[in-house]
C-alpha cells in the first residue's frame, strides 16, 4: 500500500466525517418543533430566550451548523428536554451499557458459531451441516424485536431464570456477576443474528481451508484433529468473517436499540428513542453523531486487523 | 425444429447434446420445491393484505366484549384470540400484513428506481459523476440503519408516506453500490469491448449490452431488500415511531404482545409468526434465485 492510497483513505475519511455531521443536522435542524422550547418545558421566555441564542437558532442553516460542529468539537453538548440534564452526563451514564451489551453479544456469538462451524466443517454435508445450516438460514429472518419479546417470555415470565425487564443492574466493576446475570438475555438477544452470520462464513471458509495442503501436512505429522482445528485451519478461516464483521456493527447496534428496549436498559439507544419521542433534537444529534463516528472507526480499526491478521494481505499492501 | 441456431448446432452434434440439455433449461428449472413452497407462502401474504378488507374477518378495530371478560386465549369465534381490549387477533394479523408489505415493496421500488440508475450511470461512465455519489453513499451508509430511520422520522414524521420514503433513503445506497459494482464488472468483458471497437454508441452500450445483465442481479439483491425493509419497518413500529395506531402494524403488535399481556403468548407469537414466515419466504426465494442465476456474492 503505497503512500497514495493511505492519504487518500484518511482524506476519504475525514471527508465523511464531515458530511456525516452535516447530514444528522440536516436532518434534525429543519423542524417545526423549536429545541428551545423542548428544553425550557414550562419555564418561561427568558429561558426561552437564553437557550434559543445558545442553539444560535435565529441564525441562518450554516452560520447554526458550524456554531453545532464547533461546539461538539469542544464538547460543549448542551442540555437534553426537560427535565434538563447535561447531555454529557446522560452520555457518561448511557455508553457503558451499550458498549457492554455490543462486546457481551459477540463473545456469546463466538462461543456459540466457532464451534458449530467446525463441526458442520468437519463433517460437510452430513446430518448436523445440514440441521445447523438450515436453522442458521432460519435464524437470519428473525429480526432482534422479535427474539428479545420471546426470550423475555420464556426466561424471564414464564421461567424466571433470569431477572426481568428493567432490573437494577449494577455496574460491571462492582458487582460483576450480577452485572453479566441481567446483561445475559439483552446480549443473547443481539447475538442471535450474530451467530447465524458468524456460522455460515466460518463454515464456508473452513471447508476450504481444511483441502489445503498444509492440513494435509499437519495430519501426516500425527497431530491431533484438534490441534488441527484450532492452532491451523482457525486463523487462515477467519478473513470473510472479519471483512463482515466491519458491516456487522451497524447490525449490531440495530440490535442494541431493539435488545435494550426491550430489556429496559438505559444505553444509548434507549435514549436514542427515548428523545425522538420526546423531539429532543439536541440529543438525537449528538447520539446519532457519536454512534456514527464509532461506526465509522470501527471499520477503519477492522481494516486494519485484517492486515494484522493475515501476513498475505499485510504482504501484499506494503508491496 | 430448433428455436435458434445455438440450439440447431447442439442438437446437430452429438457430443454436445448432454450439455445441451443443460444450456435448454428454462432459468426456472432446478429451483427445489423449497423454493416453490416459499412463492406460495409469499403469494398467500400478498393476497390476504390485497383482500383483507373482503375476507370474512372482523375489522381490526372491532371491540369484542365477549373476549374482554372470558381472557385472551385462543377460541372458536376467535381463532387467535383477543387483544388486551378486545380486538381479534388473527383479523389484525390479516390487516397488519398492510403495512409491513406496502412498505417493504414500495420503498425497495422507490430506492431501486434512484439508486439502478445512479449506480448504473456512476459505474459506467466513472468520473466526478462517480466520485461525488459514492461519497454520498459512503455517508448515508455510514449510519447504522435504525439510527438513520429514527432521526428521519423525526424530521418527516410517520405517516405510511413517510415512512416508504424514509426506509427508501436508507436504503438506496445499497442498490446504488450493487448495480455500480456489477455495471463496472460487467463493462469489462470482451463483448461490451467488441461492441465499442464495432463504434456502439455509448448510451446503447449501457442501455442495450450491460443492462440486461445488470438487471437480474439488481431484482434478486432489491428481494433481499424488500425483507430488509420489512424488518426496518418492523423495527421502527416496535420502538413506536411506525404508522401510529390504531393501525395494526406486525411491529405494534409485537411491541404491545410483549408488554401489555405477558401471561398470553399468542399476543406475541402471531404477529411473529407471521411476520417471520413472510421474511422466511422472501429470504429463501432471494436466495435460490442468487444461485441460480449465479449472482456473484460480495460485490458489496
Amino acid at each position: 500500500m503505497s503512500k497514495l492510497v493511505v492519504v487518500r483513505r484518511v482524506l476519504e475519511i475525514i471527508v465523511t466525517l464531515v458530511l456525516v455531521t452535516l447530514v444528522t443536522f440536516f436532518f434534525t435542524s429543519k423542524l417545526p418543533g423549536n429545541e428551545a422550547a423542548v428544553i425550557c418545558g414550562p419555564a418561561g421566555p427568558a429561558c426561552l430566550a437564553k437557550e434559543g441564542a445558545l442553539l444560535y437558532l435565529n441564525h441562518p442553516f450554516f452560520p447554526r451548523y458550524l456554531h453545532w460542529l464547533g461546539n461538539l468539537f469542544s464538547g460543549t453538548f448542551g442540555l437534553s428536554a426537560a427535565p434538563t440534564e447535561p447531555i454529557a452526563t446522560l452520555l457518561k451514564q448511557s455508553y457503558p451499557i451499550t458498549l457492554e451489551l455490543v462486546i457481551f453479544s459477540q463473545l456469546i456469538a463466538i462461543v456459540v458459531a466457532v464451534p458449530l462451524a467446525m463441526y458442520s466443517a468437519v463433517r460437510p454435508n452430513k446430518v448436523f451441516d445440514r440441521m445447523s445450516t438450515a436453522a442458521t438460514f432460519a435464524t437470519l429472518s428473525l429480526p432482534a424485536f422479535i427474539v428479545g419479546p420471546l426470550l423475555r417470555y420464556f426466561f424471564t415470565v414464564k421461567l424466571p431464570w433470569f431477572p426481568g425487564a428493567g432490573s437494577t443492574m449494577p455496574s460491571i466493576g462492582v458487582n460483576p456477576a450480577q452485572n453479566l446475570y441481567v446483561m445475559f438475555l439483552p446480549s443473547l438477544t443481539i447475538a442471535v443474528g450474530s451467530i447465524a452470520v458468524y456460522q455460515r462464513l466460518l463454515r464456508a471458509d473452513m471447508i476450504a481451508t481444511l483441502e489445503e495442503d498444509f492440513i494435509v501436512m499437519a495430519r501426516a505429522k500425527g497431530l491431533t484433529t484438534w490441534r488441527i482445528l484450532f492452532r491451523h485451519a482457525l486463523r487462515p478461516s477467519t478473513f470473510t468473517v472479519m471483512t463482515v464483521g466491519g458491516v456487522q456493527i451497524g447490525s449490531l447496534i440495530v440490535g442494541a436499540i431493539i435488545g435494550e428496549q426491550v430489556f429496559g436498559l438505559t444505553g444509548l439507544g434507549y435514549q436514542l428513542v427515548l428523545a425522538v419521542t420526546k423531539a429532543d433534537l439536541p440529543t438525537v444529534q449528538i447520539i446519532t453523531v457519536i454512534v456514527a463516528v464509532a461506526y465509522i472507526l470501527m471499520n477503519l480499526i477492522i481494516d486494519f486487523l485484517y492486515t494484522v491478521i493475515d501476513p498475505r494481505v499485510r504482504r501484499a499492501r506494503t508491496t | 425444429m430448433p428455436a435458434t441456431l445455438g440450439a440447431a448446432i447442439f442438437a446437430s452434434d452429438p457430443t454436445l447434446r448432454d450439455d445441451s440439455v443443460a444450456v435448454g433449461r428454462a432459468w426456472y428449472q432446478g429451483l427445489g420445491w423449497g423454493f416453490w413452497v416459499a412463492v406460495a407462502v409469499a403469494v398467500i401474504w400478498v393476497l390476504l393484505a390485497i383482500f383483507a378488507g373482503v375476507l370474512p374477518i372482523q375489522n381490526p378495530d372491532t371491540i369484542n366484549f365477549n373476549c374482554l371478560g372470558s381472557g385472551a386465549g385462543p377460541s372458536a369465534s376467535h381463532l387467535l384470540g383477543c387483544d388486551t381490549i378486545g380486538r381479534d387477533i388473527l383479523s389484525r394479523v390479516i390487516y397488519g400484513s398492510r403495512v409491513s408489505l406496502i412498505v417493504g415493496f414500495a420503498s425497495i421500488a422507490l430506492s431501486f428506481v434512484v439508486g439502478g440508475p445512479l449506480g448504473a450511470l456512476a459505474g459506467y461512465f466513472g468520473g466526478w459523476f462517480d466520485e461525488v455519489w459514492s461519497i454520498v453513499s459512503t455517508v448515508f451508509l455510514s449510519f447504522p440503519s435504525l439510527v438513520l430511520g429514527l432521526v428521519i422520522v423525526s424530521f418527516l414524521g410517520n405517516s405510511e408516506f413517510d415512512i416508504v420514503l424514509i426506509i427508501a433513503i436508507v436504503a438506496w445506497p445499497l442498490l446504488f453500490r450493487v448495480v455500480r459494482a456489477a455495471t463496472i464488472e460487467y463493462s469489462q468483458r470482451e463483448y461490451v469491448l467488441a461492441a465499442q471497437a464495432l463504434g456502439s454508441k455509448r448510451s446503447r452500450i449501457l442501455l442495450k449490452i450491460i443492462l440486461p445483465d445488470i438487471v437480474p442481479a439488481a431484482i434478486t439483491y432489491s428481494l433481499v431488500g424488500v425483507a430488509l425493509a420489512i424488518v426496518g419497518e418492523g423495527a421502527l413500529s416496535f420502538l413506536g415511531q411506525s404508522v401510529g395506531p390504531p393501525i395494526p402494524t406486525w411491529g405494534n403488535m409485537i411491541a404491545a404482545g410483549m408488554t401489555q399481556m405477558p401471561q398470553y403468548l399468542n399476543l406475541l407469537l402471531a404477529p411473529a409468526v407471521a411476520m417471520f414466515s413472510f421474511i422466511l419466504a422472501i429470504n429463501f426465494i432471494g436466495d435460490r434465485l442468487r444461485s441460480t442465476l449465479d449472482v456473484r456474492e460480495g460485490v458489496l
